[in-house]
């Protein structure tokens, strides 16, 4: 069932046309990431759903409520849109404790005290906090501010409910373990989950799908898989996963593939765009699929080492292509020297 | 319009009218050639015509316009040395100093000039001593060159303020990422820390140009001696110059001081706007490093002294001691003249009983209610950006143009104009309204100051949740603000405690405040009550400061 649907939705501040016709739907129980660099309108789009913005045209809807229509003029008011929202600041009310914040909503709703003082503790209870209802919000340390501001948007059992970079604020390990719980949460409570973020990693770990922005417009909308397996323009696929870059020009383009000509080089890819001969092209290759290899073959390359890292788990080795820079990862250290590479057709995306 | 409720607007309404309905009626008065209750009356330029060929109206101008230059002459250089040694050195006492220094901002320049007329003045007490001592006094209290040395010294803490709070939000950092570049700290000083608390000097010196053309009670006391008249005097002098109202006369001395000052209040506007820039600049967090004075320590500790005592002790010592003699004169002793009888004089009449409690009363009162007209003037205009707030946002500024004095008679016209109005003019109402209106912007600072202390997610999440506009306001924004509103209530006050030009015209039985009647007595030469309600005015404002002080409430930001 679908609980949310945005369609065609413009939104413009001032001369600034920020969101340029984004369309997206959401189901029950489902977690859609939206996903894009700083400034593609991710943002806007979440607050827009939630009436914190107003826009131009297009047309919002909330199950079976119109929430915004820009052909009837019809704009519902936040407050009764109905919706949970987790801030990316958090915005727990400081001069309010843990168990007034979150029942809040319910008051606004006029529960019956009871009723609100046993769902405030089932949610904190659920979500870790029992103990710490009394506590006010500075009192807290950021994971389980962050659990509040979650219990606060669910308390009232909205249809939807809208988060804005909600991790970002915990540090690296916290997050890693926020987004497991947090998508099996989700799941768990069967809501609709739309979820902003810049980290394609958090991304495609807590959501069933991804819509990508770029400059307003949505650049591609499918699954983790589909996003990082088929991306449709260079756009998608240089921002999903680390890449190496190659730029040449197409030649003997045969079906889908071609080779990819650099200066002294001259690769076996894919073609994921229409392009003549001797055109100039750019092929995406994630470093993932740069792998060492014993000695000459089809799409190998002898490159100079120009240096290897040590991450703990993994060595990320650096190559030099005539002054671009190639990196692959090994379980082993590399000695100085010149090293045989292979990049599979099939890894080497032509854009 | 959308997003704004009918309340707000009715309060963005009201505003505009309060402020522009005696501005409206002063230019209205101007263009006349009578008074407007008079049946016979026509529209003209007469009234300019008469005061620009009229002397004294020139000599008034050229002399306002002499203070206002050496005003900002004395002040802006102190007043940014000062605030340099108080925030980034170790002066010695800056501590107990910081709410000293402001008391020339909070006690009416009445009080401080008639201290300084009984301190210093021919026969002033301190004067006799040094007479006594090399057998002459060297100065002239009452010299158009005392006039200005006094206005720039007494405004060395306006401009402290806007300049200290700009070097304290100035962090170290920006400084040591100069020097760790290679600036020396001279050049530090003059490349990276003066440019960037610039806009900060400038805001303040624009502030103390157009002040320097408000300047009122201190032309009254020390300018009438020797008959230096300026602007806002030769406009309460006019009344008595032709011994009919002259009202037209007024309204064009008042349109002449507004043309002058508009501009600037305006141009302090634009130039706050273009300082935003910098904050964003200012570097993360405010720590400041401390710059050693070595040496000099002592010595700007001596100047900072020396300042403290010609602007603060020496007038107000000389009011208290003025107080409790009856009176002072060479070859007098304390024994003989002291008395209390200048106080229970006070107590003996109707009109200054009156006096003192209305005081009281329209600090207290009128400040809370003053302080909630303020907060539902910023709730209204709070995070909108439309057309409706952005003129509500230079009109609050325009009342800083109008000093108290002509506010006051502006407003008088407005209750004469409106018959319905008439019986609220006999009451403290009147003076409430036009105090509330002359601290306008003022009052505005501290509460819109307040309000952008609130992160709006605070409130958009509240939205969100449920709460409708006016429930965000009450659950959450007044309740994150509450202590920024009470402390906003105290400068209110100490500011209404303080006022005296306002109620000028507006005095009559029932509308007494120790401002206005230390105006009116000081014009009937009773000096006996005026020294005493001075000082009860004093306390009052210590008071308030007391208060302040105990409670840890910033006397300025």
């Amino acid at each position: 069932m679908t609980e949310l649907t945005v369609k065609d939705l413009n939104v413009t501040l001032g001369n600034n046309h920020i969101l340029k016709g984004a369309s997206l739907d959401l189901k029950k129980g489902e977690i859609v990431a939206l996903l894009g660099p700083s400034g593609s309108g991710k943002t806007t789009l979440l607050r827009s759903v939630a009436g914190l913005e107003y826009p131009s045209s297009g047309n919002i809807t909330i199950g079976d409520r119109v929430v915004y229509d820009g052909a009837s003029k019809i704009e519902m008011p936040v407050d009764i849109r109905a919706l949970g929202f987790v801030f990316q600041s958090y915005a727990l009310w400081p001069h309010r404790t843990v168990f007034e914040n979150v029942a809040y909503g319910l008051k606004l709703r006029k529960t019956p005290e009871s009723e609100i003082a046993s769902r405030v503790n089932e949610v904190l209870g659920n979500l870790g906090l029992g103990q710490l209802g009394d506590r006010h919000p500075h009192q807290l340390s950021g994971g389980q501010q962050q659990r509040v501001a979650l219990a606060r948007a669910l308390v009232y059992k909205p249809q939807v409910i809208l988060l804005d970079e909600p991790l970002s604020n915990l540090d690296a390990k916290l997050r890693e373990e926020a987004r497991i719980w947090l998508r099996q949460l989700i799941i768990e409570l069967n809501i609709a989950a739309l979820c902003v973020t810049h980290d394609q990693a958090e991304a495609m770990a807590m959501s069933d799908r991804i819509v990508l922005l770029q400059n307003g417009i949505i650049e591609q909308a499918g699954t983790p898989q589909e996003m990082y397996e088929t991306p449709r323009s260079l756009f998608v696929a240089e921002f999903m996963g680390t890449n190496n870059k190659l730029k040449g020009t197409v030649e003997t383009a045969v079906g889908n593939m071609a080779m990819l000509v650099g200066d002294g080089w001259a690769l076996k890819g894919m073609l994921c765009n229409q392009h003549k001969n001797k055109e100039a092209a750019v092929a995406v290759v994630r470093t993932e699929r740069l792998a060492l290899a014993d000695g000459p073959g089809e799409n190998r390359l002898q490159l100079p080492l120009v240096t290897s890292l040590y991450l703990g788990n993994t060595w990320e080795y650096v190559f030099d292509l005539n002054g671009t820079q190639l990196r692959g990862y090994g379980p082993l250290p590399l000695p100085p020297g010149n090293h045989w590479v292979e990049i599979p057709a099939a890894a080497l995306w032509i854009f | 319009m959308k997003n704004m409720s009918f309340s707000q607007k009715l309060v963005i309404a009201l505003t505009v009218l309060a402020i522009f309905l005696p501005i409206g009626l002063l230019l209205y008065q101007s263009f006349l050639d009578a008074p407007f209750f008079q049946p016979e009356k026509s529209l003209g330029l007469d009234a300019y015509r008469f005061i620009f060929e009229d002397p004294d109206f020139k000599k008034a101008f050229l002399n306002s316009l002499y203070i206002a230059l050496g005003m900002g002459i004395i002040s802006v250089p102190l007043g940014t040395l000062l605030a340099f040694l108080m925030i980034r050195t170790d002066l010695p006492g800056r501590k107990w100093l910081e709410p000293v220094l402001l008391i020339p901002v909070f006690v009416s320049p009445m009080v401080l000039c008639f201290g300084y007329v009984v301190a210093v003045g021919p026969v002033g007490f301190f004067s006799i001593w040094v007479q006594q001592l090399i057998g002459s006094v060297p100065w002239n209290i009452y010299s158009m060159k005392s006039i200005v040395l006094i206005a720039g010294l007494t405004h060395v803490p306006h401009v402290y303020l806007y300049s200290s709070s700009a070097l304290k939000s100035l962090g170290s950092d920006v400084e040591e990422a100069a020097r760790v570049s290679g600036a020396g700290p001279v050049r530090v000083a003059l490349t990276v820390s003066i440019p960037m608390v610039m806009p900060a000097i400038l805001y303040s010196a624009m502030l103390v140009f157009f002040l320097g053309f408000q300047v009122f009670g201190l032309a009254l006391v020390l300018g009438d001696p020797e008959g230096h008249l300026v602007l806002p005097t030769y406009l309460y002098k006019l009344t008595n110059k032709l011994g009919t109202p002259s009202y037209h006369l007024m309204a064009a001395v008042a349109m002449c001081i507004v043309t002058l000052t508009l501009p600037m209040v305006l141009m302090q506007r634009y130039l706050l706007r273009n300082a935003g820039k910098y904050i964003t600049l200012k570097g993360k967090g405010a720590r400041q490093a401390t710059l050693p004075l070595g040496i000099w320590r002592w010595l700007a500790a001596a100047a900072v002294f020396i300042w403290l005592l010609i602007t603060v002790f020496l007038p107000i010592i000389g009011v208290i001691f003025r107080s409790f003699v009856t009176h002072w004169g060479e070859g007098v002793t304390l024994a003989e003249a002291f008395t209390l009888g200048n106080y229970t004089s006070v107590f003996e009449q109707g009109n200054l009983i009156r006096g003192i409690v209305n005081t009281v009363l329209i600090g207290v009162v009128g400040g809370a209610l003053a302080g909630i007209c303020y907060t539902l003037m910023g709730l209204a205009t709070h995070r909108k950006n439309n057309g409706w707030t952005r003129a509500f946002d230079y009109s609050v500024m325009i009342p800083r143009a109008v000093p108290g004095l002509l506010a006051g008679l502006a407003f008088l016209w407005v209750f004469l104009f409106f018959p319905p109005l008439a019986p609220l003019r006999q009451t403290l109402f009147s003076l409430w309204l036009a105090y509330s209106v002359v601290w306008l912007a003022y009052g505005m600072r501290l509460i819109s100051s307040s309000l952008l202390q609130v992160g709006p997610e605070l409130e958009e999440c509240a939205r969100v949740t449920g709460a409708t506009p006016g429930q965000v306001d009450r659950h959450v924004t007044i309740p994150l603000i509450k202590y920024g509103l009470l402390a906003s209530w105290l400068m209110i006050f100490m500011i209404f405690e303080r006022e005296y030009s306002t109620g000028v015209y507006l005095l009559g039985p029932g509308t007494e405040v120790i401002g206005s009647l230390l105006v009116s007595l000081w014009g009937a030469g009773a000096i006996e009550l005026v020294s005493s309600l001075s000082v009860i005015n004093i306390l009052l404002v210590s008071v308030g400061m007391g208060i302040a002080l105990r409670y840890g409430v910033k006397l300025h930001d």
